[in-house]
């Protein structure tokens, strides 16, 4: 308990630092937002200086966090320089796509990944092995945008098994989910790999321990000493992996929502930084950090619960 | 081992099952073709707003274009200016106060009343207040007063006669008209539910899939399409393969690649028209040698454009050498295909005194195949001994070196209406530092002399010769080329013409499936 209470405050801390460092950072891109949005009407500089001011982007940088950071305690992000539309609204708009995407994107990888690892190990050097680890690894050489169109082409075009576009209508629970399931594979395709690989590693370092060996002597059943006892001590690296490859995977949502012409925070993150919208890749890019940094806390305290071995006192 | 077989056996029934619940989701549903007259379109990115005062893209501008009327509007393919919401106007003999008389019985769209002068009034004045933050207010400093004369008349006036301000401001996004109802009670939430006056309605958008508007069924002209579905495809070969299984009826092509790969379709039409990009360079005259009109001149005639436009556009380019394009009031026609003449060009800049060759520092736009259209152009201008060093920097970086005129050439990239906007902004010496960072004031008298000239006779003759003085006699400057616009239709789409910034204007479009 005194370990998730310390987790917790630190989770707080890295929040706050966090703030700051996004706040900073997006100013410290240059590119004026003023000159973008007026760089398409050949603007001259009065036009561009007043709309620096009306946006209020002419206050000193200081005074300008002193604002974000009170109207944000309030819960209040600011308004898009693009739309003029509240920060807060166009993301809880669309996070629940990324959410679904990565969530996608995540079971395909373990639903594909764990038992890929796990016959490899089993079956060591067989064909069965041969196959996985050459899979995994193109699995982990093929960028998720190529990998994208290639499933595109051959699934929606040649085979039309899925749809090209869109994220399906929002009343229909399957409807939804055969328009994610493209994105989610391409996705979920490179975390698979990586799970296999570690997989197979933990499971094979497992296999040759001497409980194992104690088992099989004591004339347990292969499953069981396979799926009870290696399974579980397995798991530890493989639940690391997983809650590591979360970021990878959230930061692959971008490229795979660009492919699929999906909504998400992924492609409001890169149109909102090509304009320098900074209230919206300040929103877009807070929302990423607080996502991943939950989830390292969710792995931390799943640690304890994953092997009661590790006790953090 | 046979346990082994059991757990594999296990696995593969999973994924067999696994396999047949995915397979067992519905196909998708293909609109039957039919005399329904929808319009399957492509837009190349989700529906940011489409509020006037904020439309800053042209996926915007399409679907709001089509949902608003202005006191006048582009004529489609053209960027002359015809009625719009008013039926006709009169200017005052200075040349500064436009009297617009407005169409009765317009009509708002979903019950919002009747289009009036007071809306007209409010639509302008909300442009100009500061609180609106509209990236357009800059474009109304030429207004210095908006007089309500009746329900049906409004009277501009200008600072100075400037005609432009018709083409270039009343027919383009800060001329359309809103209400102010619908402004104040929908709020945060206008940008996405729209009340305009013109031919569609705005139905719905679904976020990341569509923007769908219907026919407005008051609408005062004869519009025959009922209903428009612009899908959201941002990826260009998706949406090449999109238009050949039939899922759209009309794309708009933007790379290359996959308007090479549609062309070869024999069942698509295949609409390639000049496009309003321009790509162009002009010399900084600040720098030496480039204030000496014969090392300009050298490299005019290094360069190739014919070879541009065949190998880096693959043909969908036009050479030019006016910035405007044949779409613009007062275009000329200079282009040459004998200025490419290299040992013209090596005997200029032996007699400029660089027969050993010399440098030049230049600052490219990183967007709009101009990378490899430099590329192209630094090979061409070795050939006589001009060493381009090319810089290709993230935009922010282009852009500052560009506004601090740290270069010696720069390649940029115009889209424009209106022939003020073209030379004016770039070449007139008031415009000093910034947009003219060419440091070029030889036109001065003709441009402002054009700019305030009402005559429209007159006009284009002013418009021309100032064209042929920086372009021709002075070289401040020069077009490569004129990227085509390419759109790909299915052949019952008839009378399409895509018009500025993309945009289809659906009220003359009709299907004959």
């Amino acid at each position: 308990m005194r370990y998730a209470i310390q987790r917790f405050w630190a989770t707080l801390l890295t929040l706050a630092a966090a703030f700051v460092i996004v706040f900073f950072i997006v100013h410290l891109v240059p590119g004026d937002p003023a000159a973008i949005m007026l760089s398409d009407l050949g603007a001259d500089r009065k036009a561009v200086e007043d709309l620096r001011r009306d946006l209020g982007l002419d206050q000193p940088l200081p005074k300008q966090f002193l604002r974000y950071l009170g109207r944000a305690a309030a819960g209040d992000l600011g308004l898009s320089y693009r739309s003029q539309r509240p920060v807060v609204s166009e993301i809880a708009g669309i996070y629940h796509y990324t959410l679904y995407l990565a969530a996608g994107g995540m079971v395909f990888a373990v639903l594909i990944g764990l038992p890929a690892g796990f016959l490899s190990a089993a079956y060591r050097n067989s064909w069965v092995d041969r196959a996985c680890m050459v899979g995994a690894l193109s699995g982990i050489s093929m960028p998720v945008f190529w990998l994208g169109i290639l499933l595109i082409i051959v699934l929606s075009f040649q085979l039309r098994l899925f749809p090209t576009i869109g994220v399906g209508d929002p009343s229909r629970p399957l409807d939804v989910l055969w328009h994610l399931a493209l994105p989610a594979l391409s996705l979920g395709l490179r975390g698979a790999a990586l799970i296999a690989r570690v997989t197979r590693s933990s499971f094979l370092e497992i296999l040759g321990q001497d409980y194992i060996r104690t088992g099989r002597m004591k004339g347990l059943s292969e499953a069981a000493v396979k799926g009870r006892h290696a399974f579980r001590n397995a798991l530890l690296p493989i639940v690391t992996v997983i809650g590591l490859d979360l970021g990878q995977l959230l930061g692959g949502t971008t490229v795979t929502e660009i492919v699929f012409s999906r909504p998400g925070m992924g492609t409001l993150l890169i149109e909102s930084v090509l304009a320098r919208d900074y209230p919206m890749v300040q929103g877009t890019m807070l929302v990423y950090l607080l996502v991943i940094i939950l989830v390292n806390l969710v792995v931390d305290l799943a640690y304890g619960l994953v092997d009661p071995r590790i006790r953090y006192e | 081992m046979r346990r082994e077989k059991k757990f594999l056996a296990l696995l593969a029934w999973t994924a067999v099952g696994l396999w047949s619940v995915l397979g067992a989701l519905p196909l998708p549903s293909h609109a039957a073709p039919s005399g329904e007259q929808v319009i399957r379109s492509r837009t190349d990115d989700d529906l940011i707003t489409l509020d006037p005062a904020h439309v800053g893209k042209p996926s915007d501008h399409m679907h709001a274009m089509n949902i608003y009327s202005g006191l006048v509007r582009l004529k489609a393919g053209s960027t002359g200016v015809e009625p719009d919401l008013a039926t006709r106007w009169e200017v005052s003999p200075d040349g500064r106060a436009y009297t617009f008389y407005l169409r009765r019985g317009a009509k708002w769209h979903k019950g919002y009343g009747e289009v009036t002068a007071k809306d007209v009034k409010y639509t302008l004045d909300r442009i100009r207040d500061p609180a609106t933050k509209s990236r357009f207010r800059g474009l109304l400093q030429p207004l210095q007063k908006i007089e309500v004369v009746d329900d049906h008349t409004i009277r501009l006036t200008l600072k100075d006669p400037y005609p432009s301000f018709l083409g270039a401001v009343l027919a383009f996004r800060p001329g359309w008209i809103v209400n102010e109802r619908a402004i104040k009670e929908k709020g945060a939430k206008y940008g996405q539910d729209p009340i305009g006056s013109g031919p569609f309605m705005f139905e719905k958008w679904v976020r990341g899939s569509e923007v769908v508007l219907v026919r407005n069924p008051n609408t005062w002209e004869k519009v025959h399409i009922q209903r428009v579905v612009n899908k959201v495809i941002r990826n260009d070969t998706v949406a090449k393969l999109a238009i050949e299984r039939g899922d759209l009826d009309v794309a708009t092509l933007l790379e290359g690649a996959s308007i090479q790969e549609v062309k070869k379709n024999q069942k698509l039409n295949i609409l390639a028209t000049p496009g309003y990009a321009t790509h162009f360079l002009h010399f900084n005259l600040r720098k030496k040698p480039f204030d000496d009109v014969r090392v300009r001149r050298a490299i005019l005639h290094a360069t190739d454009r014919e070879a541009i436009a065949k190998h880096v556009f693959f043909g969908n380019a036009t050479p030019r050498h006016n910035l405007m394009n044949p779409h613009v009031f007062g275009y000329e026609e200079l282009y040459n295909k004998a200025d490419y003449d290299p040992a013209k060009a090596r005997k200029l800049l032996a007699e400029a005194g660089f027969a050993g060759g010399l440098d030049a520092d230049v600052n490219v736009m990183p967007a709009a195949q101009w990378p490899q259209v430099a590329a192209v152009l630094q090979e061409q201008w070795r050939q006589v001994g001009i060493r381009a060093k090319i810089s290709v920097p993230e935009r922010a970086i282009y852009d500052r070196k560009w506004r601090a005129g740290q270069f010696d050439i720069l390649f940029t990239r115009i889209t424009r209406v209106d022939p003020d906007q073209y030379i004016h902004q770039y070449f007139f010496s008031k415009n000093q530092p910034f947009p003219n960072t060419s440091g070029y004031a030889g036109a001065d008298g003709l441009l402002l002399k054009g700019r305030h000239t009402v005559d429209e006779a007159k006009r284009k003759e002013l418009i021309q010769a100032a064209a042929r003085k920086i372009f021709v006699e002075d070289l401040a400057g020069f077009a490569i080329v004129n990227v085509n616009y390419v759109v790909a239709m299915q052949p019952y789409v008839k009378n399409n013409a895509p018009t500025f910034q993309d945009s289809f204007p659906w009220r003359q479009v009709w299907l004959e499936k």
